[in-house]
Order: structure tokens, then C-alpha cells, then sequence
């Protein structure tokens, strides 16, 4: 795997638009990109892929706390468990109409580079009819909820490319 | 292609049989494509004994001199949203959301007949028909336009169509002997509904401007071709034994979405006819638990404690009673209610949670 570190900072000119306070960033993270996987330029996200965001992504997201959902009005706490945080997000998930036959398959707690935090697996169709599964690692930190996920055609995509985004996870780290 | 549609002059009714135009056959063979996907969308209701409730009204409601082909079938949609739709072959769809906020028979008999007059008047027909007729650019777009012109229909874009149902719609209620004036009612309830939650519901109201149009012209309908028609059935009590387990099911979507007060309210109706229901007290804690505002604790405990009470062998009220503890530092009481949700449930969803929290109260004691 050809190592490449990429230091992310987060200016976050979509959250100053949805009511944050301060521009500047609070953490900044590292992450390996995996051999054969390619950035794409997107302001919201860290978003990688390896054959292209139809079929298959991995992305990082820094959301801070007081950032709306778009289809529910809970809001994630600082003062929240695990759980409760993963119920705010499976609720938001469950609230999208465009996603459909959701199946939670799996919900855990989870630590990520020692922040406690939860995993989720899900299956879903989204408007096209594809049938898609996500890995969903979350947690929070200080003001901001972090997210890596894994989203992937659930034939063929899913399970090749599962071991290669735990290690992405793994590769995941403050550097502030 | 829907501004032409809603800028498109008026389409007189349609005279001819049902089913006989190429254009209807399409628009009906493309309506049969999209219920197929929404019926396996997952989304639909599964409750058999509300479904034939449903159709009965229908059947109450349709008129003798219908063609056979234009037969109606209700199918509701678990969503807490306000919005019901009809299919130009008689499929209506009807969400939770509008049956939870309902009173009686004779409203949901208004909002059907509503839908069924769409249908009767053949408005999607006549939408497409309208765009062709404005539009110099057809040719290939025809199975398009006939979706546009369903989708047109479904969120009354077209102002002068929702009046002629619910004109049309209001000559069905009286000829089925249900109280026209529950359909004025029912507008006015569901206004302010919008109103106190500020909610931006998507088709059937739209906005408050729309909202109040329609109740003017139901109002001026009412005081001048029904003026003698007070009284009627409304069938209150049969109503809401079918639509209760609604109201359950509604509340999760409300509280799912986060909002909390149309979940309490639900809730409140359900318990008022329904005294005693574990899952419905359940659910009003976690309303208040999830709100989170200050004193909703004590309120979600008193709630969570009833719903244990009333079943013991009920597990979710005991995890919540133990999440509550917990967050406050009370770990050895956490711990009891947690293990005693696992006893109940050893199977639980979320085991690996429970165990978690009860690791960490037997590892620090009580706080």
C-alpha cells in the first residue's frame, strides 16, 4: 500500500453557512487512502472510492454538534451515550424517504482511536433500486460527531472491499 | 414541463368511456408501474382489519353509476407526514399521519371521497391532456409526461382541480349520508396542526395560503349547496377502534422524525380510548426522555414505571429506567433495571449496550 498521509483541515464553509460560530478548525486527522482508491473534491465530505461513488465509497465526516439533520429534528449532545447517538442517526437514516427496505442488521458499541463510540451495519435500496449496505462507524468528540462509513453495492462490492476500509478505520487519527 | 402543465387552459371534462383513449391506457399502464414499486418499497402498512375498514368507506362512498373499471382501493403508508394521493385507477394512498389526526368516519370519509373524485373526474387525464395542448414538443416524451401529469394531480398543482374534488368529493359524502361539515372540520383541525408544529407538509396542504383557500371555498360550498345538510354520520367510536393501532404507529414515525409534540399528542389520543397500554406508556417516556427538555426525566421515569406496572414482563421500559439511572451516575440501581431488561430479553437488539453499561456499573459501584 503506498502510504499516503493527507492532513485534512476542516475550514467548513457548509457549517459557518449552517450556523457555526467559529471558521476555524477544532481537530485535524489523518488517514492512510488505500492502494488503488482515489480522493474526489467535495467540499462536505473526505470521500474516497475505488471504482467509482456509485458502486462503492469510503468517507469521513467532522459534523458539528449543533449542525441540523435534514430529515429529523433530534439533535445529537455532547452529553450523549453511544447508543443514544446511534439512535439519532438510525432515526435520521429511517426519516429519508429515499431510502428504502432499511434493515439494521447490526448495532454495537465500538471504540475508535479510544473514543467511545458505535457501530452500525445496514442494508437499504436507494431510489434506483439498488441494494446497498453501509459499515458506519460513529462518535463523538468535544463539539463535533465524526462518521466513517463504508457504503458499497451489497453484491460484490461489500464483502471485497470490507477488510480494506477496517484497515482505512485503523489508519484513522488526530493529529491535534 | 409541469409550469406548461399549470400555465396549460382548462381541459373540459372527458366525455368519452374510461379506458377507451390510447393516452388513458398509458397514463393507467404507468400508474400500475409506480404502485409496483411502492408497494415493494417497504413502506406500506400491514394491518388487514384497518384495510378492509378502509374500503368499506369506499364502498360507502362510490357512486352507483361509476364505470365497472373504476374501482378504489385504499393502501396506507407508514409516514407521519400529512398526505394522501390518488392513482388515476382508483389506488389511493393514505398516510398514518393524516389518519392519526383525524377525529372521525365522516373526516376520513372527506379526504377519500376527495381523492376518489380525482379519479372520477379523470384530472390526470385532463392534466395531460392540458400540457399537449399548450406543448409543441411531445412526440417521445409521452410516458414522461404522463408521470408529470400524475405526479401534477397527486400534489394539486392544479388549484381549479382540488376545488372540483373537493366539490365532487362533497356531493359523494352527502349522497352516503356522512356530515359534509366534518370535512370543513377536518381542514380546519389539520390547519392548525400545521400551524402549532410549523410544519411545512409536503402535497395535500402545501402551504397555509392553500390551506386557508380551501376552507373558504368548502366554507361557501357548505353555506350555499348544503345548508340544510347538518347532521350525518360520523361514526366516531367505530372509527377510531379500527385507526387506534394507528396512532401507536405513528407516534414511533412522530418521534422518529423528532417531533416530539405531535408524538405526545398521538400518544394522549391513543390513551384516552386505550387505558393501560404498556408500549403506548413506553412511548410516551421516551418522548419525554428523548426530548430531553427540564423535568422530562421525572416525566419519562413516571411513564417508563407505568409501563412495567402495567407489564411486567415488558423490557424497554427497564433499560430506558436503567439509561436514565446510569446517566446520573446511579450505577448499582442502573445495574438492576439492566439486568433485568436482559433477563427479560437475553436476545435483545441491543444486548451489547446493556452488557457494556452493566460491565462499567459492577466495575466503579454506586456513584
Amino acid at each position: 500500500m503506498i502510504k499516503n498521509i493527507l492532513l485534512l483541515i476542516f475550514v467548513l464553509f457548509f457549517s459557518c453557512a449552517g450556523g457555526l460560530q467559529n471558521s476555524e478548525p477544532d481537530y485535524y486527522f489523518e488517514v492512510d487512502i488505500p492502494e488503488g482508491w482515489r480522493k474526489l473534491d467535495t467540499n462536505k465530505f473526505f470521500l474516497i472510492t475505488k471504482d467509482g461513488a456509485f458502486l462503492q465509497y469510503a468517507l469521513i465526516q467532522q459534523r458539528p454538534l449543533d449542525r441540523s439533520f435534514k430529515h429529523t429534528r433530534k439533535k445529537l449532545k455532547k452529553e450523549m451515550l453511544p447508543q443514544e447517538a446511534a439512535g439519532v442517526i438510525i432515526d435520521e437514516i429511517m426519516s429519508d424517504k429515499n431510502i428504502l427496505n432499511f434493515k439494521l442488521i447490526q448495532n454495537i458499541p465500538a471504540v475508535i482511536q479510544g473514543n467511545k463510540g458505535f457501530t452500525i451495519v445496514f442494508s437499504y435500496r436507494d431510489q434506483d433500486g439498488s441494494a446497498l449496505k453501509t459499515l458506519y462507524y460513529g462518535f463523538i468528540r468535544d463539539n463535533y460527531f465524526y462518521n466513517l462509513r463504508y457504503t458499497a453495492v451489497k453484491k460484490l462490492y461489500f464483502d471485497r472491499d470490507f477488510e480494506t476500509f477496517q484497515k482505512f478505520v485503523a489508519s484513522f487519527r488526530f493529529v491535534k | 414541463v409541469i409550469a406548461t402543465g399549470c400555465a396549460a387552459p382548462k381541459v373540459d371534462v372527458v366525455k368519452e368511456d374510461l379506458l377507451v383513449s390510447d393516452d388513458e391506457q398509458m397514463i393507467w399502464q404507468k400508474a400500475l408501474e409506480e404502485q409496483k414499486d411502492l408497494n415493494a418499497s417497504g413502506v406500506l402498512l400491514q394491518d388487514e382489519e384497518l384495510h378492509t375498514y378502509l374500503n368499506q368507506v369506499v364502498r360507502n362512498l362510490r357512486p352507483d353509476n361509476l364505470p365497472a373499471d373504476m374501482t378504489f382501493r385504499v393502501l396506507v403508508i407508514r409516514d407521519s407526514f400529512l398526505n394522501a394521493f390518488a392513482f388515476p385507477n382508483g389506488t389511493i394512498y393514505l398516510n398514518t399521519g393524516f389518519l392519526a389526526r383525524m377525529e372521525n368516519e365522516a373526516q376520513l370519509a372527506a379526504l377519500l371521497a376527495h381523492e376518489m373524485a380525482h379519479c372520477t373526474q379523470r384530472h390526470s387525464l385532463r392534466v395531460l391532456r392540458s400540457i399537449r395542448e399548450s406543448s409543441k414538443f411531445i412526440g417521445s416524451l409521452q410516458q414522461s409526461l404522463a408521470g408529470v401529469a400524475m405526479a401534477a394531480t397527486a400534489t394539486g398543482i392544479r388549484r381549479d382541480f382540488e376545488i372540483e374534488a373537493d366539490i365532487v368529493g362533497l356531493d359523494y359524502m352527502v349522497a352516503a349520508d356522512y356530515d359534509p361539515y366534518e370535512a370543513l372540520r377536518l381542514l380546519k383541525h389539520l390547519k392548525a396542526s400545521i400551524e402549532m408544529e410549523k410544519i411545512n407538509e409536503p402535497y395535500f396542504f402545501g402551504t397555509h395560503p392553500r390551506v386557508q383557500a380551501r376552507i373558504n371555498e368548502v366554507q361557501r360550498l357548505l353555506e350555499t349547496s348544503y345548508s340544510d345538510q347538518h347532521g350525518g354520520i360520523k361514526n366516531t367510536e367505530i372509527f377510531f377502534s379500527k385507526v387506534n393501532p394507528v396512532l401507536l404507529e405513528n407516534a414511533c414515525l412522530d418521534l422518529r422524525s423528532g417531533r416530539f409534540g405531535l408524538a405526545q399528542r398521538g400518544l394522549e389520543k391513543y390513551l384516552q380510548r386505550v387505558q393501560n397500554n404498556a408500549r403506548a406508556y413506553y412511548l410516551m417516556g421516551e418522548t419525554f426522555r428523548q426530548r430531553g427538555r427540564r423535568g422530562d426525566n421525572a416525566k419519562a421515569l413516571s411513564y417508563y414505571r407505568r409501563a412495567t406496572l402495567t407489564d411486567p414482563d415488558y423490557p424497554e421500559p427497564r433499560k430506558a429506567i436503567g439509561l436514565i439511572h446510569y446517566k446520573k451516575g446511579h450505577k448499582a440501581l442502573a445495574k438492576q433495571f439492566f439486568e433485568s431488561c436482559l433477563r427479560l430479553a437475553p436476545d435483545s437488539p441491543d444486548k451489547a449496550y446493556i452488557q457494556s453499561y452493566i460491565k462499567e456499573c459492577t466495575e466503579d459501584g454506586e456513584g
